[in-house]
C-alpha cells in the first residue's frame, strides 16, 4: 500500500464545483520512504497540491467530488478539524519557504519546539529540553544548545530553516513536505540543507515531497518527478527519464535553459 | 488608487454628502442674494418671531430675519472652515512629505513640532491666538489650522514612508532626477488618497470648531452672522422662541456629517487605510 | 575606448559609530566594452553594496571607482545628477514589479529619463525603446500590473536603454521571473550585448543560473574577490575553496556537482 495516494485532484473556487478547477486531474504516489518531486512555475498549481494533501487550502478554495486523497489508508478528505489532529502534527510534516514567518518573533526557538514536544508529545520540560538539543543536532545546527535559547531575529535563513526542519520532524512523521524550502536561500546554504533532507531520509526512512521552480534543486533529491503546469501535471517519470528524455515542450524548455544558460553549458563547452 | 469622482458618487453614502456639500457651497456663493431680507437689518416691530410667511425661520432678538442670517452666515462659516483646513493642509503636507526626503535633522525637528501642536487643547490655543493678533475669524481659523495640521502631517508622513524608499523612487533618482520631480511624479500621487481622505474629515471638525468658537464669541464681529453665533444667540432666547436653534444647529450637523460621509466614501473608493504611522513603520523597517 | 568598470583597491565601510563595518576590504574589478562579467556572491558578500558603489551611492573609504570613464567614488549634488542624467550607465533591478511605479503607464516609466533631462519626441523614442527589447509598443500604456512579468522585466530594460548606455548593471535580473520568461529576458541581455555592444554586469547569487551568460566570474566572498577569470576556468578549475563550493553547491542537471562528503569537507574549511 502506498504511503501516500492522491487521485484525481482538484481543486474549485466554486463550492458546487460548477466552475473551472485551478487544478485538476493531479494523482500522485509516494511509497513508504520514497521521494517525489513537483516542479512548477507560480500559479501551476503545485502549492495547492501541497497544501490540499496537508488540509491546510485556503477555506475559499475546495476540493472537487471524486477528489481522493489517501495517507496510509486513510481518506484524509472526509477528516474534520479534530480527525486531521494526529495527522498533520505526528505523521505528516511540512516546511515552506519563508521560515520566519512560522515561527514566534518573540520566543526563543528552541523553546517553539519544546512546546511542540511537551504539547503533542505529552514530555516533561526537562526532558522536552533535552530532546530539544538533540533535534537540534541531529539538523546540524552548531552549537545546539545555545542556538535554542536565540530568537528567530538572530539567527540566519538557513539556521531558521534548519529549525523549521527540526519542529517538522520531532514527531518522528512519516512524510515531509518541502514547499521551496530552499528558494528564498542562498546557493550553498540551499545545497546543505538538501544534503540534510537527504541525510533525514536516509535515516529515518522518511517519504519526501520536494516542491520547487527550480528542475534541478528536485532532480537533486528525487527519484520520481512530476511537472505542472497550469494546475495539471504535464509530465511525470524518474528524475533521470525527465532530464534525459523531456516529453513536454514546457520541460523541454525548463532543461535547455539550464543548457544554455546554466554552468552545464560552461562545462560542455570545456569538455568538447 | 486615485480617487475619482464617479466611483464616490457610486456610493450611496457618498453621492448624498458630495450632493448636499455642493449645495451648502452653492448656498454659501448665492446665499447673500436669495435671502430675502438684509441679515443685519433689524426691524423692531418683529423681535423674535416663530415662523411666519413673512420670515420662514422667523427672526431673532433684534428682529432680524433667520433665514436671511442663516444664508449669510454660511459663507463665513464655511469660508473659516476652509481656512483652517487649507492651513493645515499645507503646513501639514509639505513637512509630512519632506520629511521622509530631507534626511534625518529635518524629520526629527518637524516630528518634535507635531508632537508639540498635538499637546495643545484647540479651544485655549486658538483663545490665545486671537488674544494675540487681535479677535478675527481670519486669526482664530489660523490657530486651528494650525492645530489641526498634525493629522496632514503623519498621514502624509505614512503614506510617503514607503513610497520614499521604494526601488521606482530608486530608479528615478538614479535617471539623475532632482528631488521635486520625484516627489511629484512618484510620492505625490500615493499621499493624494490619503490626504484627500484627511481634508474631508478636517473640514468637518473645523466647522465644529468654528462654530464652537462663534458660539463662546471667540473671533466673531459682532453683527455679522455665522451658524454658530446665531446658535448661541438663540440659546439666549430658548423660553421666548424653543425652535429656534434648530436650524442652525441642523445644518451644523448635517454639513458636518456630510463631510465626513465623503471622507469615509473616499477612503472606501481608494483603499486608503485608517492612518496609522506605527504599522507603516513597521512595514518599511522589514 | 576605456574599461566600463575600474575599480582598484575598493574598500567601504556602512553603519554608524560601533555598527560601522567594513563591507568590501580591497575589491578589484573589471568590465571591458561589450563584455558580460558575472559578480557572484551570497547574502552580506557585499555585491550589493559593490553595486551601489558603481552608482555612486555610497561614500568610499579607499580605492577608486571608475564608471565609464568617470571617477564616481568622488561626485556629489549636482555632479553626481549631472553623471546620472548622463545616463551612460543604468541599473537593472531584480524585481520589476517593485521598480517600476504600479501606477503610472510603463511608457511613463520607460520615458522618465527622457523627461528628466527635458528631452523631445518623447512618445516616438518610447515606442522605439519599447520595440527594441520586443515589446509592442501600444503596450506604453498599459500598468505594471497589466502585462506578464517577463513583458514588466522587458519594459524595464526598455527604461534603462533609453539612454543608450554603455554599461547595465543587472541586479539579479531574472530570479523573479518564471523559467519562461528567463529565456526570453537572458536572450534579449546577450542580444544587446552582441548587437549594440553594451557592457554587462550580472549580478547574482546564483552562479548556476548565470555563468552560461557570462564572459568572466568574479566571486565576491566576505566583501573580498576570492576568485575571479574567464567563465570556464573559474566552473573548470575553481582554485578557492569558497568557489569549489560554489559550483559545487548549485543545482545542476548533469549530474556533476560535488558529492556531500566533499561539500561538508569545503564547509568545515571555510568555516
Amino acid at each position: 500500500m502506498p504511503l501516500l495516494e492522491v487521485q484525481n485532484l482538484a481543486i474549485h473556487l466554486d463550492p458546487g464545483h460548477l466552475d473551472e478547477p485551478l487544478v485538476s486531474g493531479v494523482d500522485l504516489t509516494l511509497h513508504r520512504g520514497g521521494t517525489l518531486g513537483v516542479v512548477g512555475e507560480s500559479g501551476s498549481g503545485k502549492s495547492l497540491t501541497c497544501r490540499s494533501v496537508l488540509g491546510i487550502l485556503p477555506p475559499e478554495l475546495h476540493t472537487g467530488p471524486a477528489t481522493s486523497i489517501r495517507f496510509d489508508g486513510v481518506e484524509l478528505t472526509e477528516l474534520d478539524a479534530t480527525g486531521w489532529g494526529p495527522y498533520r502534527a505526528d505523521r505528516i510534516g511540512a516546511v515552506f519557504q519563508d521560515p520566519g514567518s512560522y515561527l514566534d518573533p518573540s520566543v526563543p526557538v528552541g523553546r517553539q519546539l519544546a512546546e511542540v514536544l511537551r504539547v503533542r508529545g505529552g514530555l516533561r520540560k526537562r526532558e522536552a529540553r533535552d530532546q530539544t538539543v538533540e533535534l537540534f543536532t541531529e539538523v546540524g545546527l552548531r552549537e545546539p544548545a545555545r542556538v535554542a535559547g536565540q530568537y528567530p531575529f538572530e539567527l540566519s535563513g538557513g539556521m531558521l530553516q534548519r529549525v523549521l526542519i527540526a519542529i517538522a520532524i520531532c514527531r518522528a512523521p512519516d512524510l515531509l513536505v518541502a514547499d521551496e524550502a530552499t528558494t528564498a536561500l542562498d546557493v550553498t546554504v540551499q545545497a546543505e540543507v538538501l544534503d540534510l533532507l537527504a541525510d533525514l531520509r536516509e535515516r529515518h526512512g522518511l517519504a519526501l515531497v520536494l516542491v520547487s521552480h527550480d528542475l534541478a534543486v528536485v532532480a537533486q533529491v528525487c527519484e520520481e518527478v512530476v511537472v505542472m503546469r497550469s494546475g495539471r501535471i504535464v509530465e511525470r517519470g524518474t528524475a533521470a527519464q525527465v532530464l534525459r528524455a523531456p516529453q513536454h515542450e514546457y520541460t523541454r524548455c525548463l532543461v535547455e535553459a539550464h543548457g544554455r544558460f546554466g554552468i552545464e553549458h560552461v562545462r560542455e563547452a570545456r569538455h568538447v | 488608487m486615485r480617487p475619482r469622482l464617479s466611483s464616490v458618487l457610486r456610493h450611496r453614502v457618498g453621492a448624498v454628502s458630495v450632493t448636499f456639500l455642493v449645495l451648502v457651497a452653492v448656498l454659501a456663493v448665492i446665499g447673500p442674494w436669495l435671502a430675502p431680507y438684509d441679515p443685519l437689518q433689524q426691524n423692531q416691530d418683529a423681535l423674535l418671531q416663530g415662523p411666519s410667511p413673512d420670515h420662514l425661520l422667523g427672526t431673532d432678538n433684534l428682529g432680524r430675519d433667520e433665514l436671511s442670517r442663516l444664508l449669510a452666515g454660511s459663507r463665513l462659516s464655511l469660508l473659516a472652515a476652509l481656512e483652517a483646513g487649507v492651513v493645515g493642509l499645507v503646513l501639514g503636507t509639505v513637512p509630512g512629505l519632506l520629511s521622509v526626503y530631507l534626511g534625518r535633522v529635518f524629520e526629527w525637528a518637524t516630528l518634535r513640532v507635531m508632537d508639540a501642536f498635538v499637546t495643545l487643547p484647540f479651544l485655549v490655543f486658538a483663545v490665545a491666538m486671537t488674544a494675540l493678533l487681535g479677535n478675527g475669524l481670519t486669526q482664530a481659523m489660523l490657530a486651528v489650522g494650525i492645530l489641526v495640521s498634525p493629522a496632514f502631517y503623519r498621514v502624509t508622513r505614512a503614506a510617503a514612508f514607503p513610497v520614499a524608499g521604494s526601488q521606482y523612487v530608486e530608479a528615478a533618482r538614479l535617471t539623475g532626477a532632482p528631488a521635486w520631480f520625484v516627489l511629484a511624479r512618484h510620492v505625490w500621487p500615493k499621499v493624494l488618497p490619503a490626504v484627500a481622505v484627511t481634508t474631508a474629515a478636517t473640514l468637518g471638525s473645523s466647522l465644529v470648531i468654528v462654530s464652537s468658537l462663534t458660539f463662546l464669541g471667540i473671533g466673531i464681529r459682532p453683527p455679522e452672522p455665522t451658524w454658530g453665533g446665531m446658535l448661541a444667540t438663540s440659546l439666549e432666547y430658548l423660553f421666548q422662541r424653543p425652535t429656534a436653534p434648530l436650524a442652525p444647529a441642523l445644518l451644523v450637523i448635517l454639513t458636518v456629517g456630510a463631510c465626513n460621509g465623503l471622507a469615509d466614501t473616499l477612503r472606501d473608493v481608494s483603499g486608503v487605510r485608517a492612518p496609522s504611522l506605527r504599522k507603516e513603520k513597521a512595514r518599511a523597517a522589514a | 575606448m576605456s574599461d566600463l568598470v575600474e575599480v582598484r583597491d575598493l574598500a567601504v565601510s556602512l553603519g554608524r559609530g560601533r555598527a560601522r563595518r567594513e563591507i568590501l576590504q580591497g575589491v578589484d574589478l573589471t568590465v571591458r566594452p561589450g563584455e558580460i562579467v558575472g559578480l557572484i556572491g551570497e547574502t552580506g558578500s557585499g555585491k550589493t553594496t559593490l553595486a551601489r558603489s558603481l552608482l555612486g551611492l555610497n561614500r568610499i573609504d579607499r580605492g577608486t571607482v571608475s564608471v565609464t570613464g568617470t571617477e564616481v567614488g568622488s561626485l556629489r549634488g549636482e555632479a553626481l545628477r549631472a553623471f546620472r542624467r548622463a545616463g551612460s550607465v543604468q541599473y537593472i533591478f531584480q524585481d520589476p514589479l517593485q521598480s517600476l511605479d504600479p501606477d503610472l503607464p510603463l511608457g511613463r516609466s520607460v520615458g522618465e529619463a527622457l523627461e528628466v533631462r527635458g528631452a523631445s519626441g518623447i512618445a516616438n523614442r518610447v515606442a522605439g525603446a519599447l520595440e527594441r527589447v520586443g515589446l509592442d509598443s501600444a503596450l506604453a500604456a498599459r500598468l505594471p500590473s497589466e502585462v506578464s512579468g517577463g513583458q514588466r522585466q522587458r519594459a524595464a530594460i526598455a527604461r534603462a536603454m533609453i539612454t543608450e548606455p554603455r554599461l547595465l548593471l543587472c541586479d539579479e535580473p531574472v530570479s523573479a521571473l518564471d523559467a519562461s520568461s528567463r529565456t526570453a529576458v537572458l536572450e534579449l541581455l546577450l542580444r544587446l550585448r552582441d548587437d549594440e555592444g553594451v557592457g554587462l554586469l550580472f549580478i547574482s547569487h546564483d552562479l548556476g543560473s548565470v555563468a552560461g551568460v557570462t564572459d568572466r566570474i568574479a566571486v565576491l566572498h566576505h566583501g573580498r574577490i576570492v576568485e575571479a577569470g574567464a567563465t570556464a576556468q573559474v566552473i573548470g578549475e575553481p582554485s578557492h575553496p569558497y568557489t569549489r563550493l560554489l559550483v559545487g553547491s548549485a543545482p545542476t542537471l548533469d549530474d556533476a556537482g560535488l558529492d556531500r562528503t566533499v561539500r561538508a569537507a569545503l564547509r568545515a574549511q571555510l568555516a
